[in-house]
């Protein structure tokens, strides 16, 4: 894999990140056609340094975009596939056994990790997640949400995860509440088929009988660590003007209190909402090129309450913004 | 930088991190200061873990993290565990032997416990054993104060409750929620402005000193505990116990805790807000104290106990405040009043006096707990207090323990078993069988074994996972003749039948029909442990319509199809024949039959029972039961026994029922 040369200064404003994150977008349309709500989603996901997870059914370009980011972002990747037996071991890298000599001329035998797979990544893709149990799943809630094992930082920018729906017939048991909620982006997708796109399902027959197509699917590496690092730096700055605080707040309010959204029925965390919640709106703007959130980028929202909320609220979810918007933004 | 200071600086860079959360961070301090442990329980994404990274932080004592999984052992926590080979005193051979390369919790002088509920009982036994007593082997080790956090504990987390010793253990507890939660908008929005900026990082200096945190710790040694606040204290106990029933069965009040532990906390109270002299008002440490310890409805009128003692304290005239409400109350005369009466009840069992000496001796000279053997738990081991569920009173149905105690046999059958799972804890050893098992043998043994090959593979983990011990469905006639006092017998069945089916921690699912069949779902899931729920939607039904067998058979039976293979269960409660759908339930039966699902039937009534219900019962293998209304307007329960019928069945056929009358009472036959 060639690593392209960065250039300086390639993402250092809003203007340029929109535009390298386009590039990365141009490169996933190259190979997948339609999606465009998960594209949208994982590019969110990067540019906010957050995790994202996704559901659907077989065969629908899960696992496939979730590697085409990784290869194009051109970040240090692993990529493993979940199963019945998995354990943390295999996850975090070796478990060697060292032996040292001690002290007293005996010898010293240990048992310790040779940091690997989570641990060195710096994107990694989780496949077939919920086919672990969900014992075994435990020891990613550190790494995920704090980016650290034991003592030592991370260099995990983003973790993307993709699950089958969590129905008996696929063998899997669903995540625990509190590991859906280290995956700040979630969303559930469906094949163009069941979808109806018969205009996107043509374009997809198309392009993989058409002559220039080999087996082997090999994304140009677009980005590059230093890309990533500034747009970060950028996301920090971008500004949250005091409506856009006040909507999302009558949003929540009105999750609580006109939807009645509580422990019961969804999982409405303070992390998620006000402090995620912040930064995804942030991307989102980035994203567009603007160094100021706009009401309209609250939408984005809806890339995090798809397990969140019951599902006809999360249906609603549109509206259910646009309403907020319109509540606080035409004065009170 | 005074001691005062010191703490100050604590707080407030607890309180530049974290936005609100009064409650843990004063208990955070208190823990610091008083050398005590602390758990927190709440959802995910509240600032736990973050507040008391925060706090082990700014307490500039070393300083240990583990996040605890269900492969969690024990050696992880406590070093490294080592294999150490050296030669032997006579240079003739080898000696291996185990040993442990200190660190983790023995080294570290605070620990922080992350999803502590998440390890298995095995590592956390040990290791809480090792948090009270600050103990390893013989050694002492440096530790101040361990915090534990947690999710709660339910099904959806994979996680279990705390057993109430281990519990006990953490003197300091609380529950936690965010601010979206309670609705405190002003808070969120200013999570919200605060992270608007990135956030700071934890490291640097801290702000207190492990020297300054021991000064601290004689200085409450040396705050005054006066005689009112101690009277206060034993009238809040005497209300817990005796006002507010709180006992063995559903608290755990321990005498090391509160007659030891309390009283020390109170002074750090004090202390922590500058005084040297306890106050009646410092008595609201026990919101940190009692979270788990007592029921959680108790537990949220605490506030307002305590206000009253405290009235009643300053005004020594004034009788028990809440006398005349405690609905037929016995003691009302031995209401405990102002220091006077011999009042009998202290908790442990121990009178009044013993009591005050003991409270009497933790405020004049330290007594170190170490030190102290004596002191026994108050729950046995192995109860659990079900301080989370409150069950019902019985409504007038007696005899009820023939069902209960023929079902619970019948439960008993499967009961928990474990069984081979690669998703369970690693509890025994055996042998490895293929490669594929390396990652979970004994890292010393695997050593050792490369060495010297042979073929005598090394040993491995068994993971085993306990079974729940089966599932239970509840499935109950709301038809218009169940209406009024039918329906809430039916509930008190239902409520009891709940509390077996919780102590065996078995699944339960419910279902209500009259012609039509009602399942009830709780997060998209049927099956579930949320026993309170159950046992509210039961409390609350309405009755209407006529009454069809086939649908509610055919969905709970639909519910076993996918579950596991052994211990099910359909409780059936009806008063009266089937009007519609197939009365015989033929397919039904045979698809009970098939999947082995046991139908135990209830009929209510003074009506013939239908000899459906006998059929379905005695093919699945289930118990009968019926219950007639008494003389005294209540429901009265027997075993049904049917006489053999003859062939084939068919309505109309009127067979002779024998069921076991009590004495005295009248029944009404067609």
């Amino acid at each position: 894999m060639l690593r392209e040369q960065s250039v300086p200064g390639a993402a250092s404003t809003p203007h340029q990140i929109s535009a390298s994150f386009r590039r990365l977008r141009s490169e996933l349309d190259r190979y997948v056609i339609g999606h465009d709500n998960l594209k949208d989603a994982l590019i969110l996901g990067l540019i906010a340094r957050e995790h994202i997870y996704i559901e659907g059914p077989p065969g629908i370009a899960k696992t496939m975009l979730a590697e085409l980011v990784a290869t194009a972002s051109n970040l240090n990747f692993y990529f493993y596939q979940f199963h019945r037996d998995t354990r943390l071991a295999e996850l975090v890298g070796d478990v060697v056994i060292s032996r040292e000599r001690g002290d007293d001329n005996s010898e010293l035998i240990a048992q310790s990790i040779r940091k690997g797979g989570v641990l060195t990544a710096e994107l990694c893709v989780l496949d077939d997640i919920s086919r672990s149990p969900g014992e075994a799943l435990n020891v990613l809630l550190r790494i995920l949400n704090e980016r650290q094992y034991v003592h030592d930082e991370i260099p995990l920018l983003t973790a993307i995860a993709t699950s089958n729906p969590t129905v008996d017939d696929y063998y899997n048991e669903p995540l625990d509440p509190a590991n859906l909620d280290r995956f700040t982006i979630q969303l559930r997708s469906d094949g163009l088929i069941q979808e109806n796109r018969w205009d996107l399902v043509k374009s997809v027959i198309d392009l993989y009988a058409s002559a220039q197509f080999s087996d082997e699917i090999k994304p140009s590496a677009i980005l590059g660590r230093d890309i990533f690092d500034q747009a970060y730096e950028q996301l920090h700055r971008v500004a949250v003007p005091e409506a856009v605080k006040r909507m999302l707040i009558d949003l929540l309010e009105r999750f609580v209190n006109q939807y009645k959204l509580d422990g019961s029925n969804s999982l409405i965390t303070d992390r998620s909402f006000l402090v995620k919640g912040i930064k995804v709106l942030k991307a989102s703007a980035l994203m567009d090129g603007r160094a100021s959130v706009e009401p309209k980028d609250l939408h984005a929202l809806a890339f995090m309450t798809t397990f969140r909320v019951p599902e006809d609220i999360h249906k609603n979810m549109g509206g259910l913004i646009s309403e907020s918007i319109r509540r606080v933004g035409g004065g009170e | 930088m005074s001691l005062a200071q010191s703490l100050h600086n604590v707080r407030k860079r607890m309180d530049a991190h974290v936005i609100g959360h009064e409650p843990v961070k004063e208990a955070l301090l208190l823990g610091l200061v008083a050398r005590e442990h602390f758990y927190v329980e709440g959802e995910p994404g509240c600032a736990k873990t973050l507040l008391a990274e925060v706090a082990a932080h700014a307490s500039n004592l070393t300083f240990f993290f583990s996040q605890l999984h269900r492969d969690t052992r024990l050696s992880e926590l406590i070093g490294d565990s080592v294999l150490r080979r050296s030669e032997s005193a006579n240079g003739q051979g080898e000696v291996i032997t185990q040993d442990v390369r200190k660190g983790g919790v023995l080294t570290s002088e605070v620990v922080l416990l992350d999803d502590i509920s998440r390890a298995p009982g095995e590592a956390l036994n040990v290791l809480l054993r090792m948090l009270n007593e600050r103990k390893y082997q013989t050694e002492r080790i440096p530790l101040v104060s361990a915090i534990a956090t947690t999710n709660p504990t339910s099904d959806a987390y994979y996680n279990e409750p705390l057993d109430p010793a281990n519990l006990d253990r953490f003197t300091l507890q609380l529950r936690t929620r965010g601010s979206i939660g309670v609705r405190n908008w002003a808070e969120a929005r200013r999570i919200m402005d605060r992270y608007d900026a990135p956030p700071e990082s934890l490291a640097g200096e801290g702000d207190i000193t492990a020297n300054e945190l021991r000064s601290a710790n004689r200085a409450i040694q040396a705050v005054a505990l006066p005689q009112r606040v101690i009277r206060a204290y034993r009238g809040v106990l005497d209300a817990l116990v005796n006002k507010f029933d709180c006992n063995p069965s559903n608290s755990l009040l321990t005498d090391r805790t509160m007659l030891v532990k309390v009283p020390r906390m109170i002074k750090a109270l004090a202390f922590l807000e500058g005084r040297d002299t306890a106050g009646v008002g410092d008595l609201r440490v026990l919101k940190y104290i009692l979270t788990f310890r007592v029921p959680e409805d108790v537990y949220n009128i605490l506030d307002e106990i305590l206000k009253n003692l405290a009235e009643q304290v300053d005004n020594p005239e004034l009788e028990q405040p809440g006398d005349e409400e405690m609905e037929g109350q016995q003691q009302g005369d031995q209401a405990a009043q102002q220091g006077q009466s011999e009042e009998r009840n202290a908790p442990g069992g121990a009178d009044r006096e013993l009591v005050d000496e003991m409270l009497e001796a933790v405020d004049s000279d330290e007594v170190k707990s170490d030190e102290q053997k004596p002191m026994q738990l108050q729950a046995k081991p192995g109860d659990e207090p079900s301080s989370r569920f409150q069950s019902n009173p019985p409504q007038q149905v007696k005899n009820l323990e023939i069902l209960l105690g023929k079902i619970n046999g019948r439960l008993e059958h499967n009961s928990a078993e474990s069984d081979a799972h690669p998703g369970g804890s690693p509890r025994t050893w055996q042998r490895m069988r293929a490669f594929d098992e390396f990652l979970d043998t004994d890292p010393a043994e695997t050593a050792t074994w490369m060495d010297s090959l042979s073929p005598r593979l090394p040993r491995v983990f068994r993971r085993e996972k306990l079974h729940t011990g089966g599932e239970m469905v509840i499935v109950r006639d709301v038809s218009q003749s169940m209406e009024g006092r039918y329906a809430r017998w039916t509930s008190s069945v239902v409520t009891k039948l709940v509390e077996l089916v919780r102590r065996k921690r078995m699944r339960i699912g419910y279902i209500e029909f009259n012609h039509v069949s009602r399942k009830y779902n709780h997060s998209g899931r049927f099956f579930t442990r949320d026993y309170d729920k159950i046992v509210e939607i039961a409390s609350n039904v309405v009755c209407s319509g006529v009454t069809n067998y086939q649908f509610p058979m055919r969905e709970a039976l639909k519910e076993f199809r996918v579950r596991g293979t052994h211990n099910k269960h359909i409780v059936f409660l009806t008063d009266g024949e089937p009007t519609q759908g197939d009365w015989l339930v033929r397919e039904e039966r045979k698809l009970a039959k098939s999947l082995r699902v046991a139908v135990h039937t209830l009929f209510i009534g003074t009506t013939e029972c239908p000899e459906i219900l006998d059929v379905i019962s005695e093919e699945t293998g289930g118990c009968q039961f019926i219950a007639v209304p008494d003389d005294q307007g209540g429901l009265f329960v027997a075993e049904r026994k049917s006489k053999p019928r003859p062939e084939p069945l068919h309505r109309g056929a009127a067979p002779v029922m024998e069921f076991q009358s009590p004495p005295g009472l009248s029944m009404r036959r067609h």
